[in-house]
């Protein structure tokens, strides 16, 4: 039923066909309705119908203003969608990026984030340990990085590191004027990726047919190998421009390795 | 005689965008567009060598969103009306090119024919769901489907939550099942991303193999014997398949690639934008806001010279283009096996060629065409054999054991395209979700109000739809930024409101239903995957 309207909606109508369809739907016609009134009339009649569900738990835009069509985007009020920037929750994460780059993000409870705030604090460190295949004790890492961060007003950080391949381990923490070093947060185990081909001198096969392991040492790899140099342009870019309003409208093949 | 087999794999993906509140919504054209310039001519394809009895050998990913997607009798009803429209569009342009050019009125008579049996097609053959044609196919062996993890989310951002990552395979799974009524075999990992012990999430939803980038060979635990050009084995018994740079370069690169020959189609120039406004205005967006249509008349001329000033456009040249860039492909690829065959002593290399499946057709608009000139050529070929992923894991005799290295198909091989100052922020909110959700799956695991089950399925929609790598991708290519904030920001502010309706009590069932219809991928989302930590 509100296909046909929608339908017949499409077509250049009068504003007395407006008015008669109106008044045959029921809805109440005022003298001084323009065409385009009726018209958003009917045309909210057809939305309610298609949604058959009560009224006002209907359209609500998601989007900018931009991608809604100027008729509808008068009549839907806007969903709310301011969220939190923080969850007062103690949290500190690491991310890989790629070999060579690290990101960490943190949040704080209400608690702590007042402790960073008290007289007793001197500096606030991120500290980075490279724990690569050790159970850390909170003090065997192979390596220890530290850096002064202001942990309240900014919330993360991107962190060169010197090993691909390696297992980095956060902490934030602060230091008193003792020069004492207090644990505050700890995250998760980051794996960089690799960044350059394995020094292992075995090879491990799988025989489908019999079902059988076999280890043997690494004949190495019998295709030459044109590697790609980080950071450098992909050439992609640009044969497939991205294109604006309405395309698929982002350039999913950009950027795609090579 | 040993022959090189060539898989060609095609990703079909896109975000799930769906807004049954609108009846225009500029973003659902981007599955529109996609349907009428990639996914039904890929069914014509097989149509045609159908015909010509041409073997076809073709894997490709269909996402679980573009599944839901293309299944949605809404969007398919908002499709058809567009088809509609865009006939009625290429009818008044037949006349009206008549006085303008030959050339472009026998594009426009192209198109009308092309819109015509793309309808038929759509409409009457696969009733409006076009996975029914790519499943007959799959049936008789033309195309091996595979699926994708849920929302196509970036799963090296969730390697700290066992939950979050079996929920996306698990829901991509169930989600295949219920489109294409079987299990699916193999998996194609959002934007080819793979982290070591991912693998082995795989194998406990019993996905035989995975595809990833070269460098997560080359970078591997043990050095890949046959580099790219054989799959390897993980630990956990998954095949893995790496790219082939060769084959992507050719078909990609800026230098040397073949969707930028002069004669192929201009993508940028469509009478959506070059007609005048009052003639054009009922085929664009409703705002009037211009947008394409899907009607071009010039080729790419040259790279060097403006829109402005673009030549006008045949498809018969086109065509004989395709048909030459095919050959050539298959020479290319000819050769390379015989380097190959000579390295490997005799053992069949395999050629891995894996590419969005929207570059054939959308942007590359002879793609299509190509792909079908390819496997006519290579039918003939004495030298390759094309395959699908699951035939080389059905044949394969014996197979290096590895772990591949950590690695995407992104700019520069790893993560950074999905965490850079553009889209950084979304982290926060991504990983408080997961955690919010656990939380709440393990505090209701034996609910039995079905108003509350509700509930936590809607936040398990919310979660899913924020994670998608699309709004990280998109803000970092500054395309539809406002929108892919927005989405995000949109489904984590919903995810909230119903955490805070289930921790309160005190559920608003107006507004859940209200979510439930704005939001409505998944019908069997089920929260208890997140108490699979």
């Amino acid at each position: 039923m509100w296909r046909e309207l929608q339908e017949w909606l499409e077509q250049d109508l009068t504003i007395q066909q407006l008015k008669a369809k109106a008044k045959e739907l029921g809805l109440s016609v005022k003298k001084q309705m323009t065409k385009t009134d009726v018209r958003k009339m009917i045309e909210r009649y057809a939305e309610r119908m298609r949604m058959s569900e009560p009224e006002g738990s209907m359209a609500t835009s998601t989007t900018s203003h931009m991608q809604i069509s100027s008729v509808q985007s008068k009549e839907t009020p806007k969903e709310n969608i301011s969220i939190p920037n923080t969850y007062k929750k103690d949290k500190l994460v690491a991310m890989p990026i790629n070999p060579q780059w690290m990101y960490f993000y943190w949040d704080l409870s209400e608690p702590n984030a007042s402790l960073l705030k008290s007289s007793e604090i001197n500096r606030v460190v991120l500290r980075v340990y490279d724990v690569t295949y050790i159970e850390f004790d909170g003090t065997n890492a192979h390596r220890t990085f530290e850096i002064n961060v202001d942990p309240l007003n900014v919330r993360n950080y991107y962190l060169n590191v010197p090993m691909p391949g390696a297992h980095y381990l956060g902490e934030i923490g602060y230091y008193d004027f003792q020069g004492r070093y207090t644990i505050l947060l700890r995250s998760n185990l980051c794996m960089m990726p690799f960044s350059s081909p394995s020094q292992s001198t075995r090879e491990r096969w799988l025989d489908l047919r019999k079902h059988r392991r076999i280890v043997m040492p690494a004949s190495g790899m019998l295709t030459p190998v044109i590697e790609r140099v980080a950071g450098s342009v992909q050439g992609l870019e640009h044969l497939f421009r991205i294109s604006s309003a309405g395309s698929i409208g982002f350039a999913r093949f950009s950027g795609k390795g090579m | 005689m040993p022959r090189g087999q060539v898989m060609l794999v095609l990703h079909a993906h896109l975000p799930y965008v769906h807004h049954p509140e609108y009846t225009f919504f500029l973003e659902e054209q981007w599955l529109f567009e996609a349907i009428t310039e990639t996914y039904i001519p890929i069914l014509k394809m097989f149509r045609n060598l159908e015909k010509d009895r041409i073997p076809v050998k073709l894997t490709m990913s269909i996402t679980p969103p573009l599944m839901e997607m293309l299944a949605n009798a809404d969007l398919q009803y908002k499709y058809e009306k567009r088809l509609e429209k865009l006939i009625e569009l290429s009818r008044k342009e037949v006349q009206r090119t008549e006085k303008e050019s030959p050339l472009k009125n026998k594009m426009a008579k192209y198109y009308l024919q092309d819109f015509e049996e793309t309808l038929y097609l759509f409409r009457d053959v696969y009733q409006r769901n076009i996975l029914n044609g790519f499943k007959e196919y799959m049936a008789r062996g033309y195309v091996d489907i595979i699926t994708c993890n849920a929302t196509h989310g970036y799963l090296p951002f969730m390697a700290q939550y066992p939950q979050a990552i079996r929920a996306q395979i698990e829901q991509g799974v169930r989600t295949y099942e219920r489109h294409m009524g079987i299990k699916p075999r193999g998996i194609w990992l959002a934007e080819c991303a793979y982290f070591p012990g991912l693998d082995k999430y795989l194998a406990e939803y019993g996905i035989e193999y995975f595809f990833i980038d070269s460098h997560g060979l080359w970078y591997a635990d043990e050095r890949p014997k046959y580099g790219v050009y054989r799959p390897v084995i993980t630990p956990n018994n998954v095949f893995a398949f790496a790219r082939d740079p060769e084959s992507s370069e050719q078909v990609w690169s800026a230098q040397i690639g073949y969707p930028g020959d002069s004669r192929y189609r201009e993508f940028y120039r469509d009478i959506g934008f070059d007609r005048e406004h009052d003639y054009i205005r009922p085929y664009i967006d409703p705002s009037g806001v211009r947008t394409n249509t899907g009607i071009k008349y010039h080729k790419i001329t040259s790279k060097e010279i403006p829109l402005e000033g673009k030549d006008f456009y045949d498809i018969d040249d086109a065509k004989n283009v395709a048909w030459a860039h095919a050959k050539d492909f298959v020479a290319k690829k000819e050769a390379q096996v015989d380097y190959l065959l000579n390295l490997f002593d005799g053992l069949e290399p395999i050629i891995v060629a894996p590419f969005d499946a929207e570059l054939f057709g959308h942007w590359w608009y002879e793609g299509p065409i190509f792909l079908e000139y390819f496997m006519k050529e290579a039918s003939k070929s004495q030298k390759l054999r094309v395959v699908r992923a699951c035939d080389v894991v059905d044949w394969i005799e014996k197979v290096q054991i590895l772990t591949p290295a950590a690695s995407s198909w992104g700019a520069n091989g790893y993560n950074e395209v999905w965490l850079n100052g553009s889209n950084d922020w979304i982290y926060l909110h991504l990983h408080e979700m997961i955690e919010r959700m656990t939380d709440m799956a393990k505090r209701h695991a034996e609910e039995k109000d079905p108003l509350k089950v509700r509930v936590l399925n809607q936040m398990v929609r919310e979660l899913l739809l924020a994670q998608s790598s699309d709004w990280a991708f998109i803000m970092t290519t500054c395309t539809s930024v406002d929108y892919a904030v927005e989405r995000t920001k949109t489904h984590v502010k919903r995810f909230l409101d119903l955490y805070d309706m289930l921790n309160s009590g005190n559920i608003e069932v107006g507004e859940l239903q209200r979510l439930e219809h704005v939001d409505d991928i998944f019908p069997d989302a089920d929260y208890r995957m997140y108490l699979k930590v």
